[in-house]
């Protein structure tokens, strides 16, 4: 743990420290090492969790998350160097520096072992997060956007904290290693449901459930390229993360009163995805496509099965590298035609040929072709829905057909047609931005070679 | 104001509160609380000016009703327990009015209205004592007849100043009003555990009190009033500006800055009270505060340069002034959460 | 001595003030200027209301003007203007992302041994099975312990 860790935090001073040509390259190179040495914790020799010391562990479910936040800060940094090109050399610092900040709460939030610190460190995100957005977006609606986000996810988090201290004060301790230990099965009362409710609206928001998620097109929609990265790959799956976790607590009224939040995600889905077919603005059809799929990472999360925790659990990081490579492949769009509209971006196949590869192979990830993750995870989420009951294939179905449908949309509209002439002098791709999509793309491909390492604790 | 008159002002202001804090007599209590009354009026009114003079009016006749009332409820107290020793048991009239007096003194919520107008009216630094200093005696006294307050009452006021705390800085202008209306809310976060917990109360003063001292230092540093200078302080001082947002997230008490730190534990304590209806609505109440800091925030460091800055460069007729005690005051108003256990232990 | 570090901080507070009055210079009289020679007296201009500020609504942040890459060195590739470094950064992000990360980091998680103990739980259940099948006992059974090995307490005890 420590061993990810002190280098992440040194990452700051080597920031701060180095020359001005060589700040990229060394950011980049040094947090690709963290990065390669993070994939050590996908080794688990045995079927629990590493517990680093009292307060930090790490088992089949938070190492991938680990990994991928690892795994995207070189990412960010590489997405980042156009967009941030003009700044001064104190601002790029700074910018790089809570990119790291982000990546250290991050790490700490999801090898936290106990509750309340993961609470603590959950809402440590919003703060980088919230000055990444609101400092860097490019638009005044960023501000707008900003309050939408941190109030959002405060007002769904505090009942949690109250929620948490209560269950910490019931039962004694709130590790999450030794839950299994404690005696705690709560009865059905009122006061029960409300616990739950409370547990489980931070995650929602977070997620975010369908009814929910009106800040996260926001957030998506301003924040700039290496923002949307993060909250698309990672600070969503907190989310997730959160509910897998506090489920174990408040067993055993989930089943019960899962079901309105199965059925909301479910529609919510479609409606979503419903949404996207609509959409004119490229990155907000993006973010409306990560709700739709977060829907699915709910309905999986709340159905509490094996095969539906596996799922839950592919999907999350199948998802990361998607959206946040779409959200790369919108935003080199973004640099060239200064426009997030659609409408204004067409036939980029004939100018950028390449590029257009990568759009075809990022919608066919995100349609859920094979052989990416992301077929694996809602194969599995689709079988124990099913099994959970037959009517949700009618939902999920439609839902599969609609994704199919927005992503094919987005594609066509971007990339085929006739190209528009106002685009004349559009500038070539550079090497940076194909590998940064090969950096997104080949994890996604080799991890179905051998998916295991990524099936979560259930496995 | 000459040297001389300064310091027996001064002094006297802090032999008030320390007469207040060392009595065991209520008489000599209820004395050490008008020494300090008085001794703050002529540091309110210093730099003449019809604004200090009505504040200072208004910060006498409130302090005095409440003076009053304390008085009364002392005589009351003694004429049933024939004794003025401050203790534990005063009748239950008697420390109705007492909540009340202090309470007033305080500023909590329906008695709150004389706080930002007060601070809106006195040059910054002597808001600072106002907002920190005036506020050692009265919680002093409420801490040493903590268990025989009127826990309804109390726990009434507090839930109100919170929310009022926090509705009253929405739609204010002036950074002074906005700082006071988040006085106020501490002061009902203080007061909601000082019957549960009222070491607590004291830690949470504490932090409170190193919080509002960074904030009014950095605004003394270049005399800010109003949130439109906040606008071009980047150019005065920039890491200010950077200063300034992690100490207001501080205040409104976000993770993992210190400001979160009382907030936790008295919403623990709340909660082992089994009173998680009051503790979910204390801790809501405490995001309106958040919403108004949000607002300084975005003006003073969000929409730093370049982006394009619509405020008027202000005249810089004062030189900025010393930062001395900003490095220190920002650590401990940041940095000091991980050393939670630490301070359990201490208080 | 709390309360003589309290005076000593109060005073600290207020020392600016405490040596400004020292020196009896108030703040109004440092915006006049007397003339050593002259004795001439000048004080700031009557200053006039200034005229309200036009309502500006917020604008967007200044567009970087595009700069083509490619028009200054041909070989660009993207991650900075000076080729040196372009170049270098290419190299590091290609050695390190694609050789190191993709293919090493693929090859290491590919051959790690066993994970969660699955092909070591398969392996000893094969065991088990061809034990169990040798002796002729049902291949499962709900009892983990031979019941009759396990020694209960009498009932009267």
């Amino acid at each position: 743990m420590l061993k990810i860790l002190m280098p992440t935090i040194m990452l700051i001073p080597l920031t701060w420290f180095s020359k001005k040509p060589w700040l990229w390259v060394n950011t980049t190179s040094y947090s690709l090492i963290i990065a390669i040495s993070s994939l050590m914790l996908l080794y688990h020799s045995m079927d629990m969790g590493y517990n680093f010391n009292g307060s930090f562990s790490m088992d089949t479910l938070s190492g991938p998350l680990l990994i991928l936040s690892c795994w995207l800060l070189p990412l960010m940094i590489m997405a980042s160097q156009n967009h941030l090109n003009k700044e001064s050399l104190l601002r790029k610092k700074l910018y790089i520096t809570l990119l790291i900040t982000l990546q250290l709460s991050l790490i700490m939030a999801f090898t936290s072992s106990e509750l309340i610190m993961f609470y603590i460190l959950f809402e440590t995100t919003l703060i980088p997060t919230l000055i990444i957005i609101t400092r860097w977006g490019n638009q005044n609606e960023r501000l707008n956007a900003g309050l939408y986000f941190l109030f959002y996810t405060l007002v769904g988090s505090l009942p949690l904290l109250v929620a948490l201290l209560n269950l910490n004060y019931s039962l004694g301790s709130m590790h999450m290693l030794t839950n299994f230990l404690l005696i705690n099965t709560l009865e059905h009362s009122t006061s029960s449901t409300l616990m739950w409710y409370a547990c489980m609206t931070a995650f929602m928001v977070k997620m975010p459930l369908y009814g929910l998620h009106l800040w996260l097109p926001k957030a998506h929609v301003e924040a700039p390229i290496a923002g949307s990265m993060v909250l698309a790959a990672i600070l969503l799956k907190l989310g997730g993360y959160g509910i897998m976790r506090i489920t174990t607590f408040i067993e055993p009224i989930t089943i019960q009163l899962s079901y309105p939040f199965i059925i909301l995600s479910l529609w919510g889905m479609i409606m979503t995805s419903s949404i996207c077919l609509r959409q004119t603005d490229l990155k907000s059809l993006i973010a409306y496509s990560s709700v739709s799929h977060m829907g699915l990472v709910i309905v999986a999360a709340l159905m509490q099965t094996t095969l539906s925790f596996m799922g839950a659990t592919v999907l999350m990081i199948a998802h990361g590298l998607t959206s946040s490579m779409l959200f790369c492949l919108a935003n080199t769009n973004y640099e060239r035609i200064h426009s997030r509209t659609m409408i204004l971006a067409r036939g980029l196949q004939m100018i950028l040929p390449l590029m257009c590869t990568w759009w075809l192979l990022a919608s066919l990830a995100n349609l859920a072709l094979p052989p990416s993750i992301n077929l694996l995870g809602e194969l599995m989420v689709i079988i124990s829905s099913f099994s959970w009951s037959n009517w949700s294939i009618l939902l999920l179905g439609l839902n599969t057909v609609i994704t199919a449908l927005y992503t094919l949309y987005m594609l066509i509209t971007s990339q085929r047609g006739k190209f528009t002439h106002h685009l004349n002098p559009l500038h070539p791709t550079m090497t940076r931005e194909h590998m940064l999509m090969t950096l997104h793309m080949l994890p996604l491909l080799i991890i179905s070679l051998n998916p295991k390492y990524i099936l979560g604790t259930t496995f | 104001m000459s040297p001389y008159v300064l310091t027996i002002v001064s002094l006297s202001l802090l032999t008030g509160t320390s007469v207040t804090l060392i009595s065991n007599h209520w008489l000599t209590a209820w004395m050490g609380l008008e020494i300090n009354t008085l001794a703050i009026i002529p540091l309110m009114t210093y730099p003449h000016h019809t604004r200090n003079t009505e504040s200072a009016i208004k910060y006498f006749m409130t302090q005095a009703t409440a003076s009053m009332l304390l008085m009364f409820s002392i005589i009351y107290n003694a004429s049933f327990t024939n004794q003025w020793t401050i203790n534990h048991s005063p009748n239950q009239w008697a420390s109705l009015l007492m909540t009340l007096a202090l309470a007033m003194k305080l500023g909590l919520a329906p008695f709150h209205f004389w706080v930002p107008e007060v601070t809106q009216g006195i040059p910054l630094l002597s808001g600072m004592m106002l907002l920190t200093w005036q506020k050692i005696a009265p919680i002093s006294i409420m801490y040493q007849i903590s268990p025989s307050l009127n826990m309804q009452v109390l726990m009434t006021l507090s839930i109100l100043s919170t929310l009022l705390g926090g509705w009253g800085g929405l739609n204010q202008t002036h950074l002074r009003k906005m700082l006071a209306y988040s006085s106020i809310a501490h002061m009902g976060w203080m007061t909601i555990i000082i019957i549960i917990y009222p070491t607590l109360t004291m830690l949470n003063l504490l932090i409170y009190f190193t919080t509002t001292i960074t904030m009014f230092l950095m605004f003394n540093h270049s005399s800010m009033t109003k949130i439109n200078s906040l606008s071009t302080l980047w150019n005065k001082s920039t890491p200010i500006t950077i200063i300034i947002m992690l100490t207001l997230l501080s205040l409104g008490g976000l993770p993992p800055l210190t400001g979160f730190m009382p907030k936790w534990l008295i919403l623990q304590e709340l909660i082992s009270y089994k009173n998680m209806p009051l503790a979910t609505a204390l801790a809501l109440s405490a995001l309106l505060n958040l919403f108004f800091y949000m607002r300084i925030i975005y003006l003073s460091t969000l929409t730093m340069a370049p982006s394009i800055n619509n405020s008027k460069m202000q005249w810089t007729l004062l030189p900025p002034k010393t930062l001395t005690l900003i490095p220190t005051l920002t650590m401990i108003s940041l940095l000091f959460l991980p050393l939670t256990p630490m301070f359990i232990v201490l208080t | 001595m709390a309360a003589a570090l309290a005076v000593g901080g109060l005073l600290g507070v207020c020392s600016r003030r405490l040596l400004g009055a020292a020196r009896r210079v108030p703040v109004a009289n440092a915006l006049r200027w007397r003339s050593a020679t002259t004795g001439a007296v000048v004080t700031p201009p009557e200053v006039k209301k200034r005229p309200k500020a036009p309502e500006v609504a917020w604008q967007e942040d200044p567009e970087h003007e595009d700069v083509n890459l490619y028009e200054k060195n041909p070989d660009a590739h993207g991650f900075d203007d000076d080729p040196f470094i372009d170049l270098w950064n290419m190299r590091i992000v290609f050695f390190l992302g694609v050789s190191v990360a993709i293919v090493l980091g693929s090859t290491f998680v590919a051959y790690l041994p066993d994970h969660k103990m699955k092909e070591w739980a398969r392996r000893e259940a094969e065991i088990l099975v061809k034990i169990r099948e040798t002796q002729g006992l049902p291949l499962m059974e709900s009892n983990y312990f031979d019941p009759k090995k396990i020694i209960l307490p009498d009932d009267d005890e």
